[in-house]
C-alpha cells in the first residue's frame, strides 16, 4: 500500500496524541464527599475539576484513535500498489510516408523491444494500432499516402505504458520515427510532458524530398483564364515541383490515362464549362443557387472566394477540394503511379480573377503532388530533446506520480471504504458518548467527551 | 443488652466522681454540695444568733464559755439531676459507615450518667432527631443508664432538628449535658443555654468532632453537607488550608461563646480516648466557683 500525500499521517498522529493527551489531562468533576462541615470550606466554584493520573473512557479512547486513523488513513489517499517486477518496453513505431525503409525501422523496432519481460508495438501513422512483438514481423506495407502523426502515437503509447507499469517495476519507452516535419503538430510536447520518464528516440532515414524537375504541362485554350493563372504560379514558384502534372481543360483521352498510370503524376482534370461537350449539362443542377455565383473553394488551408461555377462531380474519390458549405468541389482517385484530380468548378472568362493570388493558391494546391506536401525536413534538435525529455527520475517515484496520476483520477474505493468505516465508528463514538453525558460524575471540558 | 458496647468504658469510669461546679438546689440529700444550710454532722461555721434562728442550732458550750449566743452552721449535700440533650441530627451520623460522631456521643452520655446515677443524681434522657424528641424522664433507679441506652439504639440520626427547644425544655436548676456537633441551630441553643446558667443550672456543652472533619482527605472532592445539599465546594489542596483555618477559628470562637454563656465547653473527637474524654468532662467541674447562698 502507498500513501499519496504521508502528511496528512502526520496529521492523524499528532492529533492522536492530541486525544491521548486530552484524556490524559480530562477534566472531570471531583467526587462527592459527605462533609459536615461544609460549610467551612471556601466558597469557590462548584465545578472545579482535577487532572486524572489515568487516561479516562479508555474505551472511548481507543474509539477515538480509531477513527482518526481511519479518517488520516483515508486523507492520506492509499493506493494498493499490486507487486511489480520486471522491465516493459514500448516502442512506437513509425510506417508513415516519411519513413524511407520502413524495413529498418521495423528491425530497430525489434531491436529494442528484445530482452524485455514484456514488449508492446504501436504503429502509427495517421492512426496507432498496437501490435505484439510477435506480429511486427507479419506486419503489411506502409501506405505510402499516410502522414505520420506522433501525436497520436503518444496519446497510446501513455495509455499502454500506464498499464504496464501496473505489472512491471520499470517501463522503458522509445520511438523508431524519421520525425519529419509534418508529424509534429501543437499537441505532440504538451503530450509528451504526461510521461514523467525520459523516451529515447531512435530515427530512421526519411524520404528524400522529390526532384525538383518535374514538369507542369497545360492542355488548354490559349485564351483559357485558368492556363493563365496556373502559368503565372508556376512563374511565381508556387507550384510544388516534386511530380510531373497534366492541366486538362477539355476531355481526358487515353493517352492521359496511360501518362498518369507511367509514375507518380498528376492528372488535373479541370474542365471548361464554356466549352464544346462541357456545357450546362455538366453544371451542377442540384443547387438552388444560379449557375454562376459568388461562391468560395477550400483547398486545405487555401481559399478563393468569387463568381464561381459549380459543376457536377462524380461520387467516387478522395475529397480534394471543397465548398465552404462542405460540398466537395474536387475529387481524387489513384491510377496507376499517379492520380487522377477531376475538378469541379469553373472560373469566370471575363476579368482577372485567376491572377489574383488566391486564386493562384488555390490551383497551386489542386495541382500539388497525389499524396499532398510532404514535409520531410528534419526537426530542429532542440524539439527532439524536449521530446526525449531530460528528467533523470528514479522509477519508484516516477512511478508513484503515475500512480497519483491514476489515483487522482479515479475514484478509490480503499479510500471510501475507509471513510465509510470512520463514519460508523463515529456513530458508534456518539452512542458510546452520550449515556456518559448524562451521568454526573464524568465531565470532559474538551466538550467530545460529555 | 443495651450496655454491652459500653461495658470497658462503664468499667474504666467506674469511681470517678462528678461534683457539680454550684450549689445544687435540690432538697433531698445526695452528694452535692446544697444550697441551703442546716444541721448536719459537719460544721461548716459560727453565725451570731439572730431573732428568729432556731434555737436548737445554738452552741451551748460556746455560750458558756465567750457568754455569745452562736448557732452552729452545716453544709447540706443535695442530689443533682443531670438531663442528657443529645443532638441526633444527620450531622452525627458521620462519617459512614459507623455514625462514629454518633456513637461517641452515645458512649459519653452512657459513661457520664453512669457516673451520676452512682452518685445517685437522677438522669434523664432528651434525644432530638429528624422525626421528634425522645425523652427519657430523669431518674435515679438502677436501671436508669440501661433504660438510656436502649433507647439511644433505637434513634437514627437524621434531619436537621432545631437544639434550643430541648434545651429549653430543662427544669432550671439542672445539670445540662449538651452533646452535639453545633452544626444546627447553634445560636439559638446558645441563647438556651445561656438561660439555663442564669437559673443556675450546670451546663456542659461537650462538642462531638469527627477526626475526619479535623484532617478531611487529601484526595479532591466535593464537599456537601449533609444536611443541607446546596452547600456544596470543592475540596482540594488549596481549599483544603483555607478550610482548616475557618473551621479551626469557629470552634475556638463558639467554645469562647459557650464560655462566656456559663457552660463548660469540651471538645471530644472521634480519635480520642472516650475515658480521657470523660475524664475531662468531670473533671473540669472539679473546682466548683464558690457561691454561698444563705438559707
Amino acid at each position: 500500500m502507498t500513501f499519496l500525500a504521508p502528511g496528512f499521517l502526520v496529521a492523524t498522529l499528532v492529533a492522536a496524541l492530541a486525544a491521548i493527551a486530552l484524556h490524559f489531562i480530562a477534566w472531570r468533576r471531583p467526587d462527592d464527599l459527605m462533609l459536615p462541615t461544609a460549610r467551612f470550606v471556601p466558597d469557590r466554584s462548584s465545578r472545579r475539576s482535577a487532572r486524572a493520573a489515568r487516561p479516562s473512557d479508555l474505551p472511548l479512547l481507543l474509539l477515538r484513535l480509531a477513527v482518526l486513523a481511519l479518517i488520516g488513513a483515508a486523507l492520506a489517499r492509499p493506493v494498493l500498489t499490486p507487486r511489480r517486477a520486471g522491465v516493459a518496453r514500448i516502442v512506437a513505431l513509425d510506417r508513415s510516408r516519411a519513413v524511407a525503409d520502413p524495413g529498418a525501422a521495423r528491425d530497430s523496432a525489434l531491436a529494442f523491444a528484445s530482452g524485455a519481460d514484456a514488449a508492446e508495438v504501436i504503429v502509427f501513422d495517421s492512426l496507432a494500432t498496437v501490435r505484439s512483438r510477435g506480429e511486427l514481423s507479419s506486419i503489411g506495407e506502409a501506405r505510402p499516402e499516410a502522414k505520420g502523426s506522433l501525436s497520436g502515437a503518444l496519446v497510446l503509447l501513455l495509455r499502454r505504458a500506464d498499464a504496464l507499469y501496473r505489472q512491471h517495476e520499470r517501463v522503458e519507452v522509445a520511438i523508431v520515427s524519421s520525425f519529419a516535419e509534418e508529424e509534429f503538430d501543437a499537441a505532440t510536447l504538451p503530450l509528451r510532458g504526461l510521461w514523467p520518464d525520459s523516451i529515447r528516440l531512435i530515427r530512421v532515414a526519411a524520404v528524400p524530398p522529390r526532384a525538383a524537375s518535374a514538369a507542369v504541362e497545360v492542355r488548354s485554350a490559349d485564351d483559357d483564364p485558368v492556363a493563365a493563372g496556373v502559368r503565372l504560379a508556376l512563374a511565381h514558384g508556387m507550384l510544388e515541383r516534386g511530380t510531373d502534372v497534366r492541366l486538362v481543360r477539355g476531355a481526358l483521352t487515353s493517352a492521359d490515362s496511360a501518362w498518369v498510370r507511367d509514375g507518380d503524376r498528376v492528372l488535373a482534370h479541370w474542365p471548361d464549362s464554356t466549352g464544346p461537350g462541357t456545357a450546362a449539362g455538366r453544371l451542377r443542377a442540384d443547387s438552388a443557387a444560379p449557375a454562376e455565383a459568388v461562391r468560395g473553394v477550400l483547398v486545405g488551408d487555401r481559399a478563393v472566394v468569387g463568381h464561381l461555377r459549380a459543376m457536377t462531380l462524380a461520387d467516387t474519390g478522395a475529397v480534394a477540394a471543397r465548398w465552404l458549405d462542405g460540398a466537395p468541389a474536387a475529387r481524387q482517385q489513384s491510377l496507376g503511379g499517379g492520380c487522377v484530380r477531376t475538378i469541379g468548378f469553373d472560373v469566370p472568362r471575363d476579368g482577372d480573377f485567376t491572377l489574383s493570388p488566391a486564386f493562384r493558391r488555390v490551383a497551386a494546391g489542386l495541382l500539388a503532388p497525389c499524396g499532398g506536401s510532404i514535409a520531410v525536413m528534419p526537426v530542429a534538435d532542440t524539439l527532439l530533446s524536449r521530446l526525449a525529455g531530460g528528467t533523470r527520475e528514479t522509477a519508484s517515484a516516477s512511478g508513484s506520480r503515475r500512480a497519483g496520476a491514476t489515483a487522482s483520477g479515479e475514484s478509490n474505493p480503499l479510500r471510501a471504504g475507509l471513510l465509510a468505516l470512520a463514519m460508523a465508528l463515529a456513530v458508534i463514538e456518539l452512542l458510546v458518548r452520550r449515556p456518559r453525558g448524562g451521568g454526573n460524575m464524568r465531565a470532559t471540558r474538551s466538550g467530545a467527551g460529555a | 443488652m443495651p450496655l454491652a458496647p459500653f461495658g470497658p468504658l462503664l468499667e474504666s469510669v467506674r469511681g470517678l466522681t462528678w461534683p457539680a461546679r454550684r450549689r445544687a438546689g435540690g432538697a433531698l440529700p445526695g452528694v452535692h454540695v446544697s444550697r441551703l444550710r442546716g444541721a448536719a454532722p459537719e460544721l461548716s461555721e459560727y453565725r451570731l444568733y439572730r431573732q428568729g434562728d432556731d434555737p436548737r442550732q445554738l452552741d451551748w458550750k460556746l455560750l458558756a464559755r465567750s457568754d455569745r449566743a452562736y448557732i452552729r452552721l452545716a453544709e447540706d449535700r443535695a442530689i443533682l439531676a443531670t438531663w442528657f440533650v443529645i443532638d441526633a441530627s444527620a450531622s452525627m451520623a458521620w462519617p459512614p459507615p459507623h455514625h462514629d460522631k454518633w456513637q461517641r456521643a452515645c458512649a459519653l452520655a452512657i459513661a457520664l450518667a453512669s457516673i451520676a446515677l452512682a452518685a445517685g443524681d437522677p438522669v434523664g434522657l432528651i434525644a432530638v432527631h429528624g422525626s421528634g424528641v425522645v425523652r427519657i424522664p430523669a431518674r435515679a433507679r438502677r436501671g436508669a443508664v440501661r433504660a438510656m441506652a436502649a433507647t439511644l439504639r433505637e434513634v437514627a440520626p437524621a434531619g436537621s432538628p432545631p437544639l434550643a427547644p430541648a434545651l429549653a425544655g430543662v427544669r432550671p436548676g439542672a445539670r445540662v449535658v449538651l452533646l452535639s456537633d453545633f452544626l444546627g441551630d447553634e445560636r439559638d441553643a446558645l441563647r438556651a443555654a445561656r438561660g439555663l446558667s442564669a437559673a443556675g443550672s450546670d451546663v456542659h456543652a461537650v462538642h462531638i468532632v469527627a477526626r475526619e472533619e479535623l484532617d478531611p482527605p487529601r484526595r479532591v472532592a466535593r464537599a456537601t453537607d449533609p444536611e443541607d445539599p446546596a452547600i456544596a465546594r470543592p475540596l482540594d489542596d488549596d481549599s483544603r488550608e483555607g478550610y482548616l483555618a475557618r473551621f479551626a477559628e469557629w470552634r475556638e470562637s463558639t467554645a469562647h461563646e459557650w464560655r462566656r454563656a456559663g457552660a463548660d465547653w469540651t471538645e471530644v473527637s472521634t480519635a480520642d480516648d472516650p475515658v480521657r474524654a470523660v475524664r475531662r468532662i468531670v473533671g473540669a467541674g472539679a473546682a466548683p466557683a464558690p457561691s454561698v447562698l444563705t438559707a
